[in-house]
């Protein structure tokens, strides 16, 4: 099935990705945020925080943006 | 009134109105295919070259239109690269209305409030107080300028004004490690945060900065968050904390160890503008440690000071004198034999 997946990190990214049926939260977040840790992102599902355990249904927004984004001086 | 809180729907109104693409995109695509055309005729006329060259067998000028067949394929591949991109860029179609107003709504939602200047036209959210190594800098208001928001530089479209400001002692205008003058630097972020707000994620654009806010990057700050107590030397500039300052004597305003001096004579401690140079021993002094001699006006340490007169004049004097010793003699003598 397909969701839509938002990805603020590095250089940003939005665009529907599939995804297998009964895939949680936490789940699609191992999957796609490979090496980072949940708990420093916020994950919204169709704009509302949601459980780790919710499971995706098709056509769902899926946004996961750092907490942590590392700033400069010009 | 500048802190109205209009409806949602009005908002989301004039936020598509801020996105809309420039209405030049079909005279872009227009100069974009007459470059192209261009470099199809120069293709075309290398094409005839080429092809004459081969009827006449004339290798070395074909030698030659190969390789301006290699330039124009590569120009042309380029152009039709810039084409694309920019065909693909206007047909993007802009976020319906609908998709403004979530956005909106989950930026209340996340942020607990937001509001609308329409004065100055920027939507603003307030993050928490932040606290970073135990810095407090206070809540930061993040405003989102709408009259800029489509012109793709995300930094110009965003100011971040401190609501509680803690700023560096050094710097006034540093209220954040990566905030100066209201303008924040994005660092990591400017990519993304770009991206957000050519697609009208609002809500994640605000979600961005607010993270670049919760982050301190040690390696590319304005100022260090170790620095932040410190004062800048008033010579150098440099940022100094409290234990390396110095403060003149004389002139009351602080420098770092480097542009102050400690005078010899009482160890005060002053500038290098407020010191004075033995004209004597050539050392640098306090000013009160030094005293015009008597008879040349040079300023002298008292260590360089005989009755109130510099060694080179006590030198000249002592040389005087010894002439006059040697001249009374031959006057003498000069004076008997006039007489005699």
């Amino acid at each position: 099935m397909k969701v839509l997946f938002v990805n603020n990190g590095g250089g940003g990214f939005a665009d529907y990705v599939e995804v297998a049926e009964q895939t949680s939260v936490a789940q699609f977040f191992e999957q796609r945020m490979r090496d980072c840790n949940p708990e420093d992102h916020l994950i919204r599902v169709n704009r509302q925080p949601v459980a780790r355990d919710y499971v995706l249904q098709e056509d769902d927004r899926v946004t996961i943006t750092p907490t942590k984004i590392e700033g400069a001086a010009r | 009134m500048s802190h109205q809180q209009p409806p949602l729907l009005r908002l989301a109104v004039r936020l598509q109105t801020a996105l809309q693409r420039p209405d030049g995109s079909a005279a872009a695509i227009v100069s974009q295919l007459e470059s192209l055309h261009r470099q199809a005729e120069r293709l075309e006329r290398t094409r005839r070259g080429l092809a004459l060259c081969a009827q006449r067998q004339w290798r070395g000028a074909a030698r030659g239109l190969r390789h301006d067949l290699q330039c124009a394929l590569n120009l042309l591949r380029y152009e039709i690269c810039r084409c694309d991109e920019t065909l693909r860029q206007t047909q993007e179609p802009g976020p319906t209305l609908r998709m403004l107003y979530d956005e909106l709504q989950q930026t209340e939602q996340e942020f607990g409030s937001l509001r609308y200047d329409h004065d100055e036209r920027f939507l603003a959210v307030t993050t928490e107080p932040i606290v970073l190594e135990e810095v407090y800098l206070g809540a930061f208001e993040i405003r989102l300028l709408l009259e800029r928001i489509a012109h793709g530089y995300s930094d110009a479209a965003l100011l971040v004004v401190a609501q509680n400001p803690n700023p560096a002692g050094a710097d006034g205008l540093v209220t954040h490690p990566h905030v100066k003058d209201e303008r924040v630097c994005l660092g990591d972020a400017a990519l993304s945060l770009q991206r957000a707000l050519a697609s009208g994620r609002i809500c994640d654009a605000f979600l961005i900065v607010q993270s670049v806010l919760e982050t301190y990057n040690a390696d590319s700050p304005y100022v260090r968050l170790d620095d932040w107590d410190g004062r800048e030397c008033s010579e150098c500039g440099r940022s100094m904390v409290h234990d390396d300052s110095r403060m003149c004597e004389f002139c009351q305003e602080d420098y770092c160890d480097e542009c102050t001096l400690a005078c010899p004579r009482c160890d005060g401690v002053t500038c290098f503008a407020c010191g004075q140079r033995c004209s004597s021993c050539e050392e640098d002094h306090c000013q009160q440690c030094v005293t015009p001699c008597t008879q040349c006006g040079q300023k002298c340490c008292d260590s360089c000071l005989e009755d109130g007169v510099c060694e080179g004049c006590q030198s000249e004097e002592k040389t005087d004198h010894e002439e006059n010793q040697r001249e009374q003699p031959v006057q003498a003598a000069a004076a008997g034999a006039g007489t005699g």
